[in-house]
């Protein structure tokens, strides 16, 4: 069920008694905590999707997600309405993802450590695959989160926000322009660079 | 070790990760509303606090005092026709020489 969008063909998907986002805005910015409550309830879930891609843990995702509610809150008098409310809440929370890696790169709390045997041998398992099957297989070994982790966590922010938004969410180039605010060029470069630094990273992690 | 292979490994690699996240968005969503709200009120707080207001209208000022202290910089204050006390000081030779004559006695 689609829940309750400022567009009429929205309006009409919702139970009665359910407040349209509209309202809810409108009551939120009339001074209602309680209305503001319903209206992020309603939006957590794909919320806490969105910054589930970028936090390490619970405690990191409940913190991001919270910024993210507490910037709409603020700037809700500058929501015009022409775009369903989910995606401009959807742009915030990809600034405020940006914004977190951006300030976790400043003050890094993981140490780069040595792959272990068990991962250096997935590594080595997933070079010599050579069927889809197989390839599955070893996508789904504890050793390939592990791995990617590793590898995410090497990326720059904007390389990681354009590999995670164009690859792992597989968003249109437009798509993430408008999630970012970078332009679609800028994305296109920014999408080239992550991706060759991405092979670089895996051909690092073979040699350590 | 070959471009494929490369190439490979990053493919499983995107793969693992669109099956991820994991996180148990249950237990980061225990108790959400709760401080979520509590944020939003101290948040509130802080903007009506006058040190909010005072630091605002500090932050406000700063670009106008930078460009008022970079105009300042630029205009040459010209010094008393023909003073060569040690106060002269728009020209630092004339002031390396008055204190040479407080200092030396000359």
């Amino acid at each position: 069920m689609k829940h309750g969008t400022v567009h009429c063909s929205a309006m009409t998907e919702r139970p009665i008694e359910e407040p349209a986002d509209a309202e809810l805005i409108a009551r939120t910015l009339g001074g209602s905590e309680s209305a503001f409550e319903q209206l992020a309830r309603r939006h957590r879930p794909r919320l806490f999707q969105i910054a589930s891609r970028y936090a390490r843990d619970e405690h990191e995702l409940a913190d991001i997600a919270q910024e993210i509610f507490v910037k709409a809150y603020f700037a809700l008098d500058k929501f015009r309405g022409d775009a369903p409310f989910e995606h401009w809440l959807s742009r915030i929370a990809t600034r405020t993802c940006y914004d977190h890696l951006r300030s976790r790169q400043r003050k890094p709390e993981t140490t780069f450590s040595e792959l272990t045997e068990d991962q250096n041998g997935w590594l080595e398992r997933c070079g010599a695959a050579d069927s889809v099957a197989q390839e599955e297989a070893l996508a789904s070994a504890k050793e390939a989160k592990e791995v990617v982790a590793l590898v995410l966590e090497r990326l720059s922010p904007a390389d990681r926000m354009v590999i995670t938004l164009l690859e792992l969410e597989d968003k249109t180039v437009e798509e993430v322009a408008s999630l970012t605010g970078w332009s679609k060029t800028l994305v296109k470069v920014r999408a080239f660079r992550a991706r060759k630094t991405m092979k670089r990273i895996i051909e690092g992690l073979q040699h350590e | 070790m070959n471009e494929s292979k490369i190439d490979r490994i990053r493919r499983v690699l995107v793969r693992t990760a669109k099956r991820q996240p994991e996180l148990d968005t249950a237990k980061a969503e225990l108790g959400f509303d709760t401080r979520l709200l509590a944020a939003i009120r101290e948040r509130k707080a802080d903007d009506e606090s006058p040190w909010a207001l005072w630091d605002r209208l500090v932050w406000r000022a700063v670009p106008v005092v930078a460009a008022l202290a970079v105009v300042l910089a630029c205009i040459e204050v010209p010094g008393p026709a023909g003073d060569e006390s040690w106060l002269s000081w728009g020209d630092p030779l004339g002031l390396e020489l008055a204190l040479v004559e407080q200092v030396g006695g000359l």
